[in-house]
């Protein structure tokens, strides 16, 4: 193709529209970024104009391990922003080792939501769980994602909520359940939850009309999802074992569970498991699971008959499941996989199932049986995996004695 | 009930013979250029222009020329091909996102001379096409990454315009990031 031939020694970096240079300065490291003040006086203060900032540890030298000294540095670049800056502030991360004075920090996070801060994570911080958070974060109209650890959370009594909250990630903060309930509910458009190691709220309370994914690793003692219509994926660990519950009251898993109308994916792990066992589980949930694809079951306790009947109970509720992983804990020395007991489950197809991986087994007889009994009743089953902790991996005569139900599936047995 | 272990894919290729609409784009230098309008679309601005109503017959860009205009043209039509082969996203949290397939083909296509990556970087922004701009922006920020100020200076041919005293200045206000 002729082109005009044309001078190739023109500085055409330096003149690009603010815009698109922030569009490529945002690739590069904070560190290298601020550098670019050197290239020439024009560059001088563009770095702290950018859109994005992401304060971490890469931009101390490694020398400076103190951590007061480094929240002077980070003070120095918090400054610099606030005197040049001239337009929104769309991202800013902190999410390095320091020492933050709280004056400071209140005084930067209200220069940011000045700017229209969409997404704000604030992490590690020294000490923890004594920040205050200014609750002027919860009045910024354009937070889309807020990503915080280590503070504390209380709302003004004029929050009206965060009408473009989209992804709220919560770990090792301090909150009342009342607080987190209501910032919950007022997420309009709120779709990723996700809560890790929360303090001081012993009943999660989630209600949420748009609420899509749904993660918790912490401790609790009762969670209640109501109202929450598209709720795609759950992925609860409960980081202390479970009270015994009061007699009389529903079964957790009903209670829980069973009203997830539209879940797609739901990932249980070990004492939640066990929470749900509690009170009478029944062979199947009141209403099908009918969007169920894939069931993910970690450090799951089968030494307990209950745990079990949880198992089974979501197994004869998903008449659409493609996936069942199941990771037994090492905890357990044998497992109880009484799944003939079930009249539910015996006469049940899994029309759907494609994918199967058990892992932990002890090469019960239970075991084995409820592994023909998968194959016999999985007609397009694709691959099932089975890995065994220590002790003999199913061997392959037993393996060859079972009849699926597929002809292609491809069973793959390994030993840990 | 087995079933049949492979699925039919519907080949896009049959869509290709119906009837598609064109537009036509006009370069700066006069050039003109007959594409399917769902590729045109790629471009925010034209899509505008389109759904406005104001695209009767050609649609005039005055910034960008036609060496370029081809180009951005090819990269439309390939990501609108890549679109609309490959299977819809299922939304998985556990996995990483779905890698691009177009990777390698993105690498060779931003393998061109400065002059013309800047070009296609403004055509980029003021044709509004997202994905052309952080593909050519992100070239330019690899181009950066890991060198000193003098190596930036001579890649992209800036000139230093500090007296040795500002120089001094400007390192001790930032003296953190020259560490």
């Amino acid at each position: 193709m002729a082109e005009m031939k044309r001078c190739t020694n023109i500085d055409r970096i330096s003149n690009l529209p603010w815009d698109v240079l922030d569009t490529i300065l945002v690739h590069i490291p904070l560190k290298e970024a601020v550098r670019t003040s050197i290239l020439s006086s024009k560059w001088r203060y563009k770095w702290t104009g950018l859109s994005r900032f992401n304060i971490d540890d890469k931009c101390f030298p490694s020398y400076l391990s103190d951590k007061v000294l480094r929240w002077k540095v980070i003070l120095k670049i918090i400054h610099q922003v606030q005197s040049n800056h001239g337009g929104p502030v769309e991202k800013f991360r902190l999410a390095a080792y320091c020492m933050p004075n709280h004056c400071d920090l209140d005084q930067w996070i209200w220069f940011l939501t000045d700017k229209g801060i969409k997404e704000l994570i604030l992490k590690e911080f020294d000490s923890i769980k004594r920040f205050k958070l200014p609750p002027e974060v919860f009045s910024c109209p354009q937070l889309s994602c807020l990503e915080l650890y280590g503070c504390i959370i209380m709302l003004s009594p004029t929050f009206r909520g965060l009408n473009s909250l989209i992804s709220l990630n919560l770990s090792h903060i301090y909150i009342s359940c009342d607080t987190l309930e209501s910032l919950i509910a007022n997420c309009p458009v709120l779709e990723r939850l996700t809560l890790i190691n929360i303090d001081h709220s012993t009943v999660f309370k989630i209600s949420n009309l748009n609420l899509k994914y749904l993660k918790i690793d912490s401790k609790f003692e009762d969670i209640c999802l109501k109202s929450v219509p598209l709720l795609s994926t759950v992925d609860i660990r409960l980081r202390v074992k479970p009270r015994h519950s009061d007699q009389g009251k529903a079964c957790n898993l009903v209670r829980v569970i069973g009203c997830l109308y539209s879940i797609n994916k739901l990932i249980l792990s070990s004492n939640f498991l066990e929470f749900l066992a509690y009170n009478d589980v029944p062979e199947r949930l009141p209403a099908m699971l009918n969007h169920l694809l894939t069931l993910d079951l970690r450090d799951a306790r089968l030494d307990s008959s209950k745990v079990v009947k949880v198992l089974l109970s979501i197994l004869c509720s998903s008449p659409s499941l493609e996936e069942l992983i199941i990771s037994v804990s090492p905890l357990c020395r044998y497992t109880f996989l009484d799944f003939q007991r079930s009249e539910c489950l015996v006469g049940l197809y899994f029309n759907k199932l494609k994918v199967v991986k058990i892992r932990g087994l002890l090469s019960t007889n239970h075991e084995c049986e409820f592994i023909k009994f998968i194959l016999a009743h999985s007609p397009v089953l694709e691959t099932i995996t089975i890995v065994t902790y220590g002790g003999e991996i199913i061997p392959n005569s037993v393996l060859l004695q079972f009849e699926p139900a597929s002809e292609h599936v491809k069973v793959i047995s390994l030993r840990s | 009930m087995a079933s049949s272990s492979t699925s039919v894919v519907v080949s896009n290729k049959e869509k290709e013979n119906k009837n598609t609409k064109k537009v036509t784009l006009k370069s700066s230098d006069g050039e003109s250029f007959e594409v399917d309008e769902s590729v045109a679309m790629e471009s925010q601005t034209i899509k505008h222009i389109i759904e406005d109503g104001c695209a009767n017959n050609e649609i005039p860009l005055p910034n960008v020329t036609s060496g370029i205009l081809s180009r951005v043209i090819e990269y439309c039509k390939k990501h609108k091909e890549a679109a609309g082969e490959s299977e819809p996203s299922v939304t998985s949290y556990t996995s990483n996102s779905t890698t691009n397939p177009l990777t390698e083909w993105d690498t060779e296509f931003v393998k061109v001379d400065q002059n013309t990556l800047f070009d296609l970087i403004l055509a980029a922004n003021y044709l509004d096409i997202k994905g052309l701009l952080d593909l050519t922006c992100k070239t330019v920020a690899d181009m950066m990454k890991g060198k000193t100020p003098q190596e930036i200076r001579e890649t992209f041919h800036i000139k230093n315009d500090y007296t040795p005293e500002e120089e001094a200045e400007v390192r001790k206000e930032n003296q953190w990031a020259f560490e």
